[in-house]
C-alpha cells in the first residue's frame, strides 16, 4: 500500500505507538524526524495532531525522555529519547504484535481459503 | 516592528502566539493556547506545546490547520496534565473573594433603597427571591466556569452586556413586582454593614493577587526562554499572562462587583425617582 493511501485510522491506532518506540530505539529524534522514518516505512502521513499526543502520552508513562535544542539557524527542536522502560515496553509489545499478526494472519487466511493451506497471499 | 496594510500594529491579542510561533497562522496558535489554558495547563506546558507545532509546521511546510486539525480539538488531545493553581478548588478560592464582593453588593442595594426612601430596612418576598437567583447564579458561575469563560473570551462584549441585562432583569424585577414585607431593621447599619463587606472582599481579592500574584498569573514561557535564545522577535512578550495584560484580569478579579454595585445602585435611585411617591 502507498503513502498517500493511508491505512485505517483504527489499525494505525493499535500499532502506532511500538512504531514510534521502534524509531527512537534507533537513536534520539524528533517529531517531524519520525514522522517522516513512519512515512518511509510505509505507514502513510502521519499527522502532527496524531503523532505529539502520543508522544505525550510516552513521555507520561516514562517510556520516553525529552529534551528541548535550540534550532541552529532552524527551528527549535524537542528531542525524544527512548528510556529503559520504554526500551522493554517495545521489546514486549514488539513480541505481542508478531504473534498477533501471526494469529490473525492466520485467521483471515482460513476464511478467505477454506482449503487453508497458505497465509502468503496476505502480506 | 512590522505594520498592518491598514497602518496599525499588529493586533496585542496574539501577541503571545505570534511570539512563540512566527511561521504558525496567529489565530490557530491563539486558539490553541486560549484552549490549554482554559483546560488549566501550566503556562511552560502550553510554551512548549505551541512551539512544537511551530517546529513541525516550519519543517513540514504544511499549515497547522493541516498538519495537527482544530486547535480546540488538538489542546484537548494532547491530555496536558492541569497545574495544581489551575485546579477547581483553586477557582473556588478564587470565587469566593467575589461571593464576599456580591454580599457587599446586596447588602448596600438593600440598604440603600431603604435609606434613599427614608425607611427602615425591609426583608420583601422579592428581595428573597432575588437573592435566591444571585445565589443560583454564582453556583452556576463555580459549576459552568470553563464554558462561561470560553464564551466571554470569544464573545467578550456580547457576553458582558447579556450577563449583565440577565443579571439586571433577575435581581430588579422580582425586587419591583413582589414587595410583601417580611422583616424590618435599620437602614444605615445595612449600609454601612454592606458597604464594609464589600470593601472587605476587595481587599481580600487585592491581597489574594498580592500572595499569589506570580503563581495566578503563570506566564507561557517558551522552551528556549531558559536557555537564552528565543524563537522570535516578540518572546519577551510571552512573560505576560494569558489576557495580554495583567491590568485586565486584575480589574476584572477586584472591580467588577464594585462597578456592578455602582450601576446597581444608580438603577435602584433612578427607578426611586421615577416611582410616584
Amino acid at each position: 500500500m502507498s503513502s498517500d493511501q493511508p491505512w485505517p485510522s483504527e489499525w494505525l491506532r493499535g500499532v502506532l505507538d511500538v512504531c514510534v518506540l521502534r524509531v527512537l530505539a534507533d537513536g534520539q529524534t524528533y517529531g517531524y524526524a519520525i514522522a517522516a522514518r513512519l512515512a518511509d516505512g510505509g505507514l502513510g502521513v502521519v499527522k502532527g495532531g496524531t503523532l505529539y499526543p502520543l508522544l505525550n502520552r510516552l513521555e507520561t508513562a516514562g517510556l520516553v525522555t525529552a529534551q528541548w535544542r535550540a534550532g541552529d539557524g532552524g527551528p527549535g527542536r524537542k528531542y525524544y529519547l527512548l528510556t529503559d522502560d520504554g526500551r522493554q515496553e517495545l521489546q514486549n509489545t514488539a513480541t505481542q504484535w508478531s504473534r498477533f499478526t501471526e494469529v490473525t494472519g492466520a485467521m483471515i487466511a482460513e476464511r478467505q481459503n477454506p482449503a487453508g493451506n497458505t497465509t502468503e497471499d496476505l502480506s | 516592528m512590522s505594520v498592518t496594510a491598514e497602518g496599525k500594529k499588529p493586533s496585542r491579542r496574539y501577541a503571545i502566539a505570534r511570539g512563540l510561533a512566527p511561521h504558525v497562522d496567529e489565530a490557530w496558535a491563539d486558539s490553541l493556547l486560549l484552549e490549554l489554558r482554559l483546560l488549566g495547563v501550566a503556562g511552560d506546558r502550553i510554551g512548549e506545546a505551541v512551539t512544537e507545532v511551530e517546529s513541525h509546521c516550519s519543517e513540514s511546510g504544511q499549515s497547522a490547520q493541516e498538519a495537527f486539525g482544530d486547535p480546540v480539538e488538538y489542546a484537548q488531545s494532547l491530555q496536558l496534565p492541569e497545574a495544581a493553581d489551575n485546579s477547581t478548588q483553586a477557582i473556588l478560592r478564587s470565587v469566593t473573594t467575589i461571593l464576599v464582593q456580591v454580599l457587599g453588593m446586596w447588602l448596600l442595594d438593600w440598604s440603600f433603597e431603604a435609606w434613599i426612601g427614608g425607611q427602615q430596612l425591609e426583608l420583601t418576598v422579592g428581595l428573597l427571591v432575588s437573592s435566591t437567583a444571585c445565589l443560583l447564579a454564582v453556583v452556576a458561575l463555580a459549576r459552568f466556569i470553563d464554558p462561561l469563560l470560553r464564551r466571554l473570551v470569544h464573545h467578550p462584549i456580547p457576553g458582558v452586556i447579556l450577563t449583565y441585562l440577565t443579571g439586571a432583569a433577575a435581581i430588579v424585577i422580582p425586587l419591583i413586582l413582589l414587595d410583601e414585607v417580611i422583616w424590618r431593621g435599620s437602614a444605615g447599619l445595612g449600609l454601612a454593614t454592606g458597604a464594609a463587606v464589600l470593601v472587605g472582599g476587595v481587599v481580600w481579592a487585592i491581597a489574594r493577587l498580592h500572595a499569589h500574584g506570580a503563581e495566578e498569573e503563570d506566564p507561557i514561557t517558551s522552551p528556549f526562554a531558559n536557555a537564552g535564545t528565543s524563537p522570535g522577535d516578540d518572546a519577551p512578550k510571552c512573560r505576560r499572562g494569558l489576557f495580554g495584560s495583567s491590568l485586565v484580569f486584575t480589574l476584572t478579579y477586584t472591580a467588577m462587583i464594585p462597578a456592578g454595585t455602582v450601576i446597581l445602585l444608580a438603577m435602584t435611585w433612578t427607578l426611586h425617582q421615577m416611582s410616584p411617591g
